[in-house]
């Protein structure tokens, strides 16, 4: 189980990388978190809560409410062009740093990345 | 009210009532609720999607932070006092360990306090089995009374100072220069809810006693008619003064969890007391005043020999307590009130 606090300065990038491909509301995000991650990490509500506000807040995911199947009130994110442009900016970052740490945490010969450590973006399917 | 509702009550009780508050408990709300749908359309139970959605909530305390409410926290603890982001944090085991501490030593507090009210009652049961007030009180009972009240204010004083001594090292809540973390805040919140039903019942107890505390008194000095020479207002203020020494100690025993989460909030004690007050005036009236004005009625008393009369002192007592009170309060009220900005 991967811990929060390894998580947390990345979780804007996270969740902009799956709003990539269409909207989508909290449940459905933390499900697809929870699915794509192999149930290695679950994201705590209020981090989920609090990192939407955040990039709510700088202009890069816009939000808007409608009923679910329930009837219930429902709000949907998606990405404004800020937030896919931010996107764009948050991957190149990522790569840079991970190369990187690579280069100090990984023992010499293996510091190609792996398939496995790839960020996950080009095989993104978010569920509408 | 649903699980939810009540859980999210118990959350969010310790923080400011503000519009981006309520906002963020709507919609945190609205999150837990499509969940626990969700999880139940993948065939989980109600209470097994209840129990899931409320394991993976979370802290509020990162919600607050994002918010800038952290700030508002600060403020509305301290009112317009502008050094709170400087303030050290107050952690939830250490405000556990001053709740054991208060709780252990609240019997001291109620004891002692108990012991300087009742502190004239022995010397006024030595002349009221001798008998007679005429034409003055038995030198033996009275020799005996006072050294026994003498003795009775100073164990209650020896009890005073082990409480003290008890709390010397939480200072940094006493004296409420750290700053409650959420978590405390909502710990202090929950004690105060958890305890709030024996605390009303103490309060109510021992406001009942108080207010008959007088006809003991009342009713002896009818029953003696005038007689000068009766001895049964001594056993009427005897009476009094155990009613109210009672009620002081329901009130003391039942009071401590909000106590203590007066204190844990930093903010100036719910139950006013005079002996609490931040005025170092009427502190030091406080703590003298049943004992000055039992050594008045005993000096005038004995001076005049009009023990049938002389009663009066404690209805007298009772309303210039109340105006003491009154005084108090509104000594402390602009400190208190002063909004936050």
């Amino acid at each position: 189980m991967i811990g929060a606090d390894a998580i947390r300065g990345h979780i804007d990038l996270i969740l902009l990388a799956i709003l990539e491909h269409g909207r989508s509301y909290a449940y459905e995000i933390s499900k697809t978190l929870e699915r794509r991650s192999s149930g290695e990490y679950t994201i705590k509500q209020t981090t989920l809560y609090t990192a939407v506000k955040r990039l709510q807040a700088q202009g890069l995911l816009d939000a808007h409410e409608e009923l679910s199947e329930t009837g219930k009130p429902r709000t949907y994110y998606a990405l404004t062009v800020e937030g896919h442009e931010q996107l764009a900016l948050k991957r190149d970052e990522w790569r840079s740093t991970r190369a990187l740490v690579d280069q100090f945490a990984v023992p010499t010969g293996d510091a190609q990345p792996s398939s496995a450590a790839q960020p996950s973006h080009e095989q993104d399917q978010v569920p509408s | 009210m649903s699980v939810i509702d009540s859980y999210l009550d118990t959350l969010f009780a310790p923080y400011p009532d503000t519009a981006r508050m309520r906002e963020a408990r709507i919609e945190l709300r609205d999150m837990m609720e499509d969940s626990v749908q969700g999880l139940m359309g993948e065939g989980l139970t109600e209470s097994q999607a209840l129990g899931r959605v409320i394991a993976d909530f979370g802290s509020l305390e990162e919600v607050a932070g994002e918010l800038g409410i952290d700030r508002e926290l600060g403020r509305a603890a301290h009112g317009a006092h502008s050094d709170t982001e400087d303030r050290p944090t107050l952690d939830l085991p250490r405000a556990q360990e001053y709740a054991a501490a208060a709780r252990g030593v609240q019997g001291f507090s109620a004891a002692s306090i108990v012991l300087f009210v009742l502190c004239p009652v022995p010397l006024m049961l030595a002349i009221a089995v001798h008998g007679t007030v005429v034409p003055e009180p038995a030198p033996w009972a009275i020799g005996i009374g006072l050294v026994l009240l003498l003795v009775v204010v100073a164990a209650g004083v020896v009890l005073m100072t082990v409480r003290g001594a008890r709390l010397a090292g939480f200072e940094d809540v006493t004296e409420r220069t750290s700053r409650p973390s959420p978590e405390v805040r909502r710990y202090a919140a929950d004690l105060r809810t958890e305890h709030a039903r024996t605390r009303a019942i103490g309060g109510a107890v021992a406001t009942t006693l108080w207010i008959l505390a007088a006809a003991p008194v009342v009713l002896t000095a009818f029953a003696a008619d005038g007689d000068s020479s009766s001895v049964l207002p001594l056993y009427g203020v005897v009476g009094t003064l155990v009613m109210v020494a009672l009620g002081i100690a329901f009130m003391f025993s039942t009071s401590w969890s909000s106590d203590v989460a007066e204190t844990l909030l930093a903010t100036e004690t719910g139950e006013e007391s005079l002996e609490n007050s931040s005025s170092p005036a009427v502190r030091a009236i406080a703590a003298v005043y049943w004992p000055v004005f039992a050594g008045v009625y005993l000096g005038w008393s004995f001076f005049t020999g009009d023990w049938g009369r002389t009663w009066i002192i404690w209805p007298v007592a009772g309303v210039l307590y109340a105006a003491l009170w009154a005084l108090n309060s509104a000594l402390e009220r602009p400190e208190e009130r002063r909004p936050a900005r």
